[in-house]
């Protein structure tokens, strides 16, 4: 069993719902994006790269933890809160993190959050899935997989509808799952793979 | 997993600002250390196992008990064209989640960004809590609280004054689309006319409607065949539109029809998020639109690609046009006495039946005469006719590919191309309304609809001209006009962009118009509609205007009384439109503080007026729209949609084509190539030159034509401001809603506008600068962003932002009220302004 995402480039148009859904499932903190969307054009949002007219381009990279094979998080945590599941998803135990931010030097996708400060939220109540992580000041946050879905027989929040059809994810091992149907045969980008990190979230240009 | 119980019984504090979070490192950090191409076609086997991290158990959790929740069925209505079916879920008596709903047709799911954040809209701290009336000057935000009973009374008391004083057109309805229901929507107009008060047309998209309607007539996708048969097209052209954006909700219906061999087309003057998933992406200069698809319906003809049978079967291409009057000949005109027949309705009409010709002269209608020509000019008992389809060519001769090309700045080729790919067809022209917001707009849709009608690119799958707006429901079951006051009607009609005018006026083209109040619900003018400053003039001179809202958006701000509305969740509805089901929106919760539906406050007003037959309830309304013979023989009921929350109300196997038996719901029943009885869409009085309007044209934008170009010369403006100003669907907002959403702003938070890279050098502007544009009509001040996709000469600002987002003025300062008399409309892309360093 190996946890694991695929992210249709060519389909997706950086709406941000994958984004947004897994804020308010997850009920994130004010300002802290476990699902980022970034335009290759540049630091702005939607930003081209290129030539006017005909030589230009504007694609979009949701990035999320890649929940690597060898995710670099695990092996710098002194304590163990960073962990691994069989299942492929790599998390945070928020009860034995201590917030010394090493997995977030390790890791190269800057996908990880320290909630430095106690955090704060937009809405006075918490939405979004009963069960969504505790976001505890002194620790870090990153996504989960949506584990306490996934673990009820739900899909992911960023995966429950993309409108462009453009996210796939399940099981990499299983060649019926999805993920795996979709990305049969397809040639495919992962992110700084030369990190050594194996990330299993795989991009299709 | 982790317990969430402390996290959702703490109290916590807004807008504490976090630092050191992941959003705030950009893409290019990672793609600059190397974002490698992977080499393996199996990606499931990419691991090799040797330094795999164990995996390790985790650690034990007392399982969170699940806490009792509900889901209601709920409707997204913002009309970006979405109709999202939403789950809306309810915890502790608090609306948690929207999420898509599942439906029959899994393709229409459907949500996005601002689907999911409806709860912020819901318990935004800006929400009205009551009624409020403006105590300082207009616009200063100084207010004070009063109650429903207080604000009914004002209201009511200063319309009866009015009425006595002014008469009944001195009070004026206006709605948009804000909440596009069909209770919200509609009721007001029920009071509107029973008042006898004026009616205020918003003037929105009306190039589209106006000339789809003529064209080829409504159909149950509204124009065009249902938006899942676009996979059958072989060329799918998106013109003057960028779906990816504005209807985020169609998009992967075009990449299915790529996917399935479609070549996508994107005619735009900016290189949008559409043109960059393009095969082909044509540049074109803007507002020269029509002289493109003149030539290219030129190249068409030249080359013998029409489909000659089908223009003599569907369109009216082979009826005579009289040279004297311009209309078809008719019986009457040789001789024959018309007769008379009974109409559906049971009354006797007039029957003057078109007559057509065959190669060997022989005249009479359609039915009589097997074969007719539609080409040539003949003499018919004395009228020197033509036929309606030579006219149409000859009115496209002279835009030649040449000088098209010149016009549109684009390659002769690439027209001969574009003509080339568009007849082979099936083609689908997916309209949007970048066209539609210059003066010049409405001719675009016309001759893309002759383009379609002469080249059988209408009618069959993967043809289509239009865009689906899934009209059916309202169409076919959903009849709130049947429920307004028997007699009543507005005094007057008028139109958004001249009301500034008339007001000053007195007048609309002759009739007395002394507007003293305006009541303005579902809608955000200040915000959404041209010339933003005008509006501002105009409330200031009226005595009273009345906002409904659930927020202090930019036109309530300027109000004099604010009355608060529900949010969608908090009551029922129907939305008939946007998706092939007729959807249900359950009350999810009780109305927040002391909101109201329109129908309460409608009401309340009636009553306030002594106006009788305003007692119905909400769920009275929404029934009674239902409560009609066609809704009742296809058992479509009330009561039915309220036990299934959604009924699938589209036809079609597999999908709805559009006049797919060659019968269209237009004047002529064909495609309309040529506008016999050419009518303004909305008639107030206005003149506007007939001739002109039977047949295609072109001329130049009135404002956004800064450049000499051929013999068109350039607007004197540009030399003080060179640029076209245009805006863009801004992706966290539908028009102004959701503006304030906290979770969408964090993700954009101010106002932007992109410059291309030699138009920010030129006037030394840096990527992330303050920047003002301005012109003769105002200023407002954008961060710039550098973007190669902006057309030199031509800026892009994402728009629905409210001024209070602003560092200075505001995006409709810098439009302009022009518009075309024959399509009255908001045409927010003709201007002009310069932009200099803030």
């Amino acid at each position: 069993m190996k946890f694991g995402m695929a992210i249709d480039v060519t389909r997706c148009i950086g709406c941000h719902t994958c984004a947004v859904a897994c804020k308010m499932s997850n009920n994130l903190p004010e300002e802290v994006w476990w699902n980022n969307i970034r335009s290759d054009g540049g630091e702005a949002p939607d930003t081209a790269r290129g030539e006017y007219p005909g030589n230009l381009e504007m694609n979009y990279y949701p990035v999320n933890c890649q929940h690597c094979e060898n995710p670099a998080c695990v092996d710098v945590c002194p304590t163990g809160a960073s962990f691994k599941r069989e299942d492929g998803i790599v998390s945070v135990d928020v009860d034995t993190c201590i917030g010394c931010a090493s997995c977030i030097a390790a890791c190269p996708y800057n996908v990880r959050v320290l909630y430095d400060k106690e955090p704060t939220f937009s809405m006075d109540f918490a939405v979004g899935d009963y069960d969504a992580p505790e976001h505890k000041q002194a620790t870090v946050g990153k996504c989960t997989g949506c584990a306490n879905r996934i673990d009820r027989g739900e899909v992911p929040a960023c995966m429950d509808l993309c409108p462009a059809r453009a996210r796939f994810w399940g099981d990499l091992d299983d060649p019926n799952s999805d993920v795996s149907k979709f990305l049969a045969g397809k040639q495919t980008v992962r992110l700084l793979e030369n990190a050594g990190t194996e990330p299993n979230v795989h991009y299709v240009k | 997993m982790a317990k969430s119980d402390a996290t959702r019984a703490r109290s916590i504090g807004r807008r504490t600002f976090l630092k050191g979070t992941a959003a705030t490192a950009g893409f290019a950090a990672l793609a600059a250390t190397g974002c490698s191409s992977g080499k393996t076609d199996a990606p499931a086997t990419t691991d090799d196992g040797s330094d795999e991290v164990k995996a390790q158990a985790e650690p034990e959790k007392k399982p969170v008990q699940a806490p009792p929740e509900e889901i209601y069925q709920g409707v997204c209505r913002g009309n970006c064209f979405g109709g999202c079916s939403l789950d809306v879920k309810v915890r502790d008596g608090k609306v948690v989640a929207t999420t898509a709903t599942k439906l029959p047709n899994p393709d229409y799911s459907r949500i996005c960004q601002r689907g999911h954040s409806h709860l912020q809209r819901i318990y935004d701290p800006d929400r009205l809590k009551a009624p409020i009336r403006r105590v300082g000057d207009r616009g200063a935000g100084e207010w004070e609280q009063i109650t429903w009973d207080e604000a009914i009374e004002e209201i009511t008391t200063k319309w009866k004054q009015y009425q006595a004083e002014s008469g009944p057109e001195s009070i004026a309805f206006m709605a948009g689309s804000g909440n596009f229901g069909v209770a919200a929507t509609n009721y007001a107009g029920r009071l509107r006319d029973a008042m006898g008060g004026t009616l205020v047309q918003f003037c929105y998209d009306n190039c589209y409607f106006h000339a789809g309607l003529h064209a080829e007539g409504v159909g149950e996708a509204f124009l065009g065949n249902e938006i899942a048969d676009i996979v059958n097209a072989k060329y799918v052209f998106l013109w003057g539109t960028n779906p990816s954006v504005a209807q985020p909700q169609n998009w992967h219906f075009i990449m299915d029809a790529k996917e399935a061999g479609a070549k996508i087309i994107v005619i735009d003057p900016n290189f949008t998020l559409s043109a960059s998933r393009a095969d082909v992406f044509v540049p074109v200069r803007p507002g020269t639109d029509n002289a493109l698809l003149m030539a290219m319906i030129n190249e068409i003809v030249d080359n013998g690609w029409i489909d000659a049978d089908y223009i003599k079967a569907a369109t009216v291409g082979p009826y005579l046009v009289k040279a004297s009057d311009g209309k078809f000949l008719r019986g009457s005109d040789i001789g024959i006495e018309p007769t008379t027949t009974v109409n559906a309705a049971g009354q006797e009409v007039p029957v003057d039946p078109i007559l057509v010709r065959d190669a060997d002269g022989n005249v009479g209608t359609v039915e009589e005469i097997a074969d007719p020509v539609i080409e040539g000019s003949f003499e018919i008992e004395g009228n020197e006719v033509t036929c309606a389809y030579t006219l149409l060519v000859e009115s496209c001769k002279p835009w030649t590919v040449a000088r098209a090309a010149e016009l549109c700045d684009i390659s002769e080729d690439t027209i001969r191309d574009l003509a080339k790919m568009y007849a082979e067809g099936p083609s689908t022209i997916y309209q949007g309304f970048g066209p539609d917001h210059y003066v010049n707009g409405e001719r675009v849709y016309f001759t893309q609809y002759a383009m379609a009608a002469i080249t059988h690119n209408v009618g069959r799958p993967g043809a289509s001209c239009g865009y689906d707006w899934t009209y059916a429901g309202l169409m076919k079951y959903v009849k709130p006009a049947l429920l307004t006051p028997q007699g009543a009607a507005a005094t007057l009609t008028t139109v958004s962009p001249a009301m500034l005018e008339q007001v000053k006026a007195k007048e609309v083209e002759g009739k007395p118009f002394d507007l003293r109040s305006l009541y303005i619900w579902v809608s955000n003018p200040l915000g959404n509609q041209t010339d933003r400053n005008s509006w501002i003039e105009l409330f200031n001179m009226l005595d009273l205007v009345v906002v409904v809202d659930m927020r202090l958006g930019d036109t309530a701000h300027y109000a004099d009384i604010v009355l608060p509305c529900v949010h969608w969740f908090e009551s029922m509805e129907i939305m008939p439109q946007t998706s092939p089901y007729l959807i249900l929106q359950e009350k999810v919760i009780d109305p927040l503080y002391e909101s109201k539906t329109d129908v309460e406050i409608v009401n309340l007003l009636a009553k306030g007026m002594g106006i009788e037959g305003f007692e119905m309830t909400l769920e009275d309304y929404l029934a009674g729209t239902l409560n009609n013979d066609l809704a009742k023989a296809d058992n479509i009921t009330w009561d039915r949609l309220k036990k299934e929350k959604v009924i699938e109300i589209l036809s079609g196997d597999p999908f709805y084509i559009h006049g797919e038996n060659g019968v269209f719901r237009t004047s002529s029943t064909r495609l309309n190539l040529y506008y016999e009885s050419p009518t303004p869409y909305i008639v107030y009085g206005q003149s506007f030159d007939v001739e002109k309007n039977r047949l295609p044209y072109w001329e130049p934008p009135t404002e956004a034509w800064p450049e000499t170009v051929a013999e068109f010369e350039a607007n004197p403006l540009a030399a003080r401001f060179p640029l076209i100003f245009t805006t863009e669907r801004n992706k966290m907002k539908c028009h102004t809603q959701w503006g304030h959403s906290p979770w969408l702003l964090e993700l954009y938070n101010e106002p932007v506008i992109r410059i291309h890279p030699t138009d920010a050098e030129a006037r030394g502007i840096k990527e992330g600068d303050y920047v003002r544009a301005f012109n003769d009509r105002g200023e407002a001040v954008f961060k710039a962003n550098i973007h190669p996709g902006a057309r030199p000469g031509v800026v892009i600002a994402p728009k629905g932002w409210e001024e209070d987002q602003f560092k200075k003025g505001h995006y409709s300062n810098l439009t302009s009220r022009v518009f075309n008399p024959f399509t009255p409309n908001n045409c927010f892309f003709d201007a002009l302004i310069e932009i200099e360093k803030a």
